[in-house]
């Protein structure tokens, strides 16, 4: 980025695109759930920060920073279309290990090798049901989740993006997942 | 600790967050427990692990547009 913001050095900030461009569309299309909407706001994404690349500071953090510009342009997209967003639920390949489910779990249904149609159909149900489930929570849950879960970033960098306090990162994170934990259990057991 | 340990079994705290976690860890069964508990309840999340394909040509094509939009020179 001091390449590109000192020198106007073209292949840096083409080298930047590339560099985050599965992060942040799958960012983009989890919170927007749409493939349209998420590539136009992916590139306005590129373009703020074009236009803004004068108020990149050293030593300053690029990854928070892009995430920013882009959860605003998205708000405003949606804002725009007088929408609320259809969260997808594709998740990042960068947050890490995943636990592991006890026994008769569904993530044991989800790690068959050979699933079968019935096993595909309730996995195509649970993932509806959870996308529904999560475009319900309120916006200020939401967008932990999104940012934490789905896309794996630390609390800091979350707290950073959305200009909260770390710990506020924290409690929403707790209150998102035990609302849907809840929800989920309701929906189970009816 | 509730709070941490979502973020340690998610990887979001730091270095030395996740440390002081561990430690913790060897020390409590209660914790341990808690963790189990936690570990459970975002299992729903979990059924909706799937990767996203990213449209062929996004990044260049944002590129280009850029250079595009920012090479004409002004008409003024």
């Amino acid at each position: 980025m001091l390449r590109y913001r000192d020198r106007s050095d073209q292949d840096a900030f083409d080298q930047l695109v590339h560099r985050y461009e599965r992060e942040l569309y799958g960012y983009l299309y989890r919170y927007l759930g749409d493939a349209g909407l998420a590539e136009e706001v992916f590139q306005s994404t590129f373009l703020r920060l074009h236009q803004s690349r004068r108020l990149y500071q050293d030593g300053k953090r690029l990854r928070p920073w892009l995430y920013s510009i882009a959860t605003h342009q998205a708000i405003d997209v949606l804002r725009k279309l007088g929408r609320q967003p259809k969260v997808s639920l594709d998740r990042a390949e960068s947050a890490g290990e995943r636990p592991d489910g006890g026994e008769g779990s569904l993530l044991d249904l989800l790690e068959a090798e050979t699933p079968t149609p019935l096993v595909e159909a309730e996995n195509a149900e649970h993932r509806a049901w959870m996308r529904e489930a999560v475009s319900r929570l309120p916006e200020h849950l939401r967008s932990v989740v999104l940012l934490v879960y789905f896309q794996g970033l630390k609390y800091n960098d979350a707290a950073e993006i959305l200009q909260i306090a770390p710990g506020t990162v924290k409690s929403r994170l707790n209150a998102a997942v035990a609302k849907l934990n809840a929800e989920w259990k309701r929906w189970q057991s009816g | 600790m509730h709070n941490e340990l979502i973020g340690y079994l998610l990887g979001a705290l730091d270095a030395s967050e996740h440390l002081a976690i561990d430690q913790h860890l060897e020390s409590s069964a209660e914790a341990r427990l808690q963790l189990e508990i936690l570990r459970r309840c975002l299992l729903p999340l979990e059924i909706a692990f799937e990767q996203c394909a990213v449209p062929d040509g996004l990044a260049r094509r944002t590129c280009l547009r850029i250079r595009a939009e920012f090479a004409e020179p002004s008409q003024e």
